[in-house]
């Protein structure tokens, strides 16, 4: 297992180096010359100049990569532009409300889809089954901004259940979390379904319920533990899905994250803050597919050995 | 082979005319694409007009869907954003299908080296969520049209590639491209006259679920503005720009996003029908 994890953690340092190369690019596939956006649109030749010398921006491509790669590797993500903040400053007072509300998504979509999808396979063509269906397909079709809205509406605007936007209160989180996890529970729960039709019609389920086995111990202990392997790596996906789907959620709701950051610096123009957060959400990902990675390992053992 | 073919062909007709939801989809696919080819005619108004005078209006029979806070008629808007929907994710989905599929096909046609670097190049495309990714696009590119079509095909092209390189490599070993391979068939004949036709049906399959991904994602980028500036009556952006308004006039809001659902919700169960009427071992 050892050494399962510590190949597997080799194998994220390629992954954060070609981000960091995608980031990078941005900057400088942008239209316009970097030197004169960070001038600004009116400033003199020379300062021009002076700026493009200040930030070896006069240098080639790889060198400028290598020291900016360096300067991240240190912590250094840059100044903002708008602002003249250090971008790490930026983005780690953002990170707790993004970080929450992907965490609090994730668990609702997890626990919600499982209970659901096992619901729906141990009672196959039921009138609950369908439904059960109608609404997963309905979830993954929904779009995001729009059920945000609708929640508020309801939830929000007429019941004064909960507070329209803002982070920091439980009752803040419930909303945006339901909004984002809407879809990765129907996902969760469509694949924990057909999984565990697969399941069932294994060998060893047969054996377990002729050996006079309860139905639930059949199910839980024997059924749900191996179709859970496959719902492990779709875990992992949606986590990045969830990342994405913050951007629009955070808007939604008026929540003081990442997401809101980047497409408020994406509009501004403040590169350094965009590829700061980009670094940031980027490198959650990689982590959270390690980590996946490492429980699929354990949940099956014969990947290890791969 | 020609009858084979063509019972085949019947099989799977059969199969998907069967499944009630599937065939719901695709009359409203059909739907979705006429209400966008003859938008501009059946449109009531200019959905540009502004009259200021009659903004925020609820329903009547003047405007069936009522007016935006400019004044302007939510129905022709509505109506003219399926034009830019299906304009905007049928470019993007193209361009992925044929990137992606020529990419998959080439790699699971010729494997070794090539094989390789084209999966590293694809691998390099997932190594971000593809919104995010998408969101970097239009960070480098700029915001606009042209630009949600360009990330958003982008970020598809994966998950062609890597269906069309899977069902390739599972058709490659057929006898009949040895066959075709002995009475002296190039390899680029092989690929398009034997291979491609059969990898088709997985392929099709997916560009009908990722249409409907490709909805959301662009609207998403419209909704935070990145997408089609305004006047455009962009579904995600007359999402966004009700959004002021939302408890005086819900429907400024609720309208949009229904047309979104409904088209996604569309293309979603025509590939899930064609998944099922092509693969019925699938179907559970």
């Amino acid at each position: 297992m050892f050494r399962y994890i510590v190949r597997r953690l080799l194998y994220a340092v390629p992954v954060m180096l070609v981000v960091s190369i995608i980031v990078f690019g941005i900057l400088h596939i942008a239209p316009g010359d970097p030197a004169t956006m960070l001038a600004g649109e009116d400033a003199r030749p020379e300062d021009v100049a002076a700026i493009k010398a200040k930030y070896g921006l006069d240098q080639p491509l790889y060198v400028q990569y290598g020291v900016w790669l360096a300067d991240v590797l240190h912590g250094d993500l840059g100044k903002s532009l708008v602002t003249r903040r250090a971008v790490l400053a930026e983005v780690t007072a953002r990170m707790p409300a993004t970080a929450e509300l992907a965490i609090a998504s994730l668990l609702v979509a997890v626990t919600v889809g499982m209970i659901v999808g096992v619901i729906s396979a141990t009672r196959q063509y039921s009138l609950m089954d369908h439904g059960i269906m109608i609404v997963a397909l309905l979830g993954v079709s929904v779009p995001v901004f729009w059920l945000g809205l609708m929640l508020i509406l309801l939830f929000s605007v007429e019941l004064h259940w909960f507070p329209t936007g803002g982070a920091g209160t439980f009752m803040q989180l419930v909303l945006p979390a339901l909004t984002l996890g809407a879809s990765s529970t129907a996902i969760i729960a469509r694949m924990t379904r057909s999984s565990m039709l697969e399941v069932v019609r294994q060998d060893y389920i047969r054996t377990a319920r002729s050996k006079g086995l309860k139905e639930r111990v059949v199910t839980i202990r024997h059924a749900l533990k191996n179709a859970l392997i496959p719902v492990v790596t779709v875990v992992g996906i949606e986590f990045g899905y969830l990342l994405g789907g913050a951007v629009i959620t955070e808007t939604v709701f008026a929540r003081p994250g990442l997401g809101r950051l980047l497409v408020s610096s994406i509009t501004s123009r403040d590169f350094p803050v965009v590829q700061g957060t980009l670094m940031l959400l980027a490198g959650s990902f990689v982590l959270v597919n390690l980590l996946v990675d490492i429980v699929y390992g354990y949940l099956d053992p014969r990947i290890r050995y791969e | 082979m020609m009858e084979n073919s063509s019972s085949h062909f019947a099989t799977v007709r059969r199969q998907f005319v069967r499944n009630r939801a599937a065939v719901v989809g695709l009359v409203l696919i059909v739907a979705f694409i006429a209400t966008a080819l003859f938008a501009p005619l059946i449109a009531p108004y200019d959905p540009n007009a502004i009259a200021p005078a009659k903004s925020l209006q609820g329903p009547s029979a003047a405007h069936l869907l009522g007016t935006d806070q400019l004044g302007r008629d939510v129905l022709s808007r509505i109506l003219l954003g399926a034009q830019i929907t299906l304009v905007i994710t049928l470019a993007a989905v193209s361009l992925a299908l044929l990137l992606g599929a020529t990419a998959g096909l080439v790699a699971g046609f010729y494997g070794g080296a090539v094989d390789t670097f084209i999966m590293r190049c694809v691998d390099v495309l997932m190594s971000m969520p593809g919104f995010l990714l998408a969101i970097g696009i239009i960070a480098a590119l700029g915001v606009g049209t042209t630009n949600v079509i360009l990330a958003v095909g982008i970020y598809s092209i994966p998950t062609f590639a890597r269906i069309a390189r899977a069902s390739t490599l599972s058709t490659r070993s057929e006898e009949y491209i040895t066959a075709a391979r002995a009475i002296g068939v190039s390899n680029g004949g092989i690929m398009l006259r034997h291979v491609l036709p059969n990898i088709m049906p997985p392929l099709m399959v997916q560009t009908s679920l990722r249409m409907a991904t490709a909805i959301l994602t662009a609207s998403g980028l419209s909704f935070l503005g990145l997408g089609p500036q305004p006047p455009t009556p962009e579904w995600g952006a007359m999402l966004s720009g009700g959004r002021d308004y939302m408890t005086s006039a819900p429907l400024l809001v609720a309208i949009p996003g229904l047309a979104i659902l409904v088209v996604t919700l569309s293309f979603n169960l025509l590939g899930d029908g064609l998944r099922d009427a092509l693969d019925p071992k699938l179907k559970r």
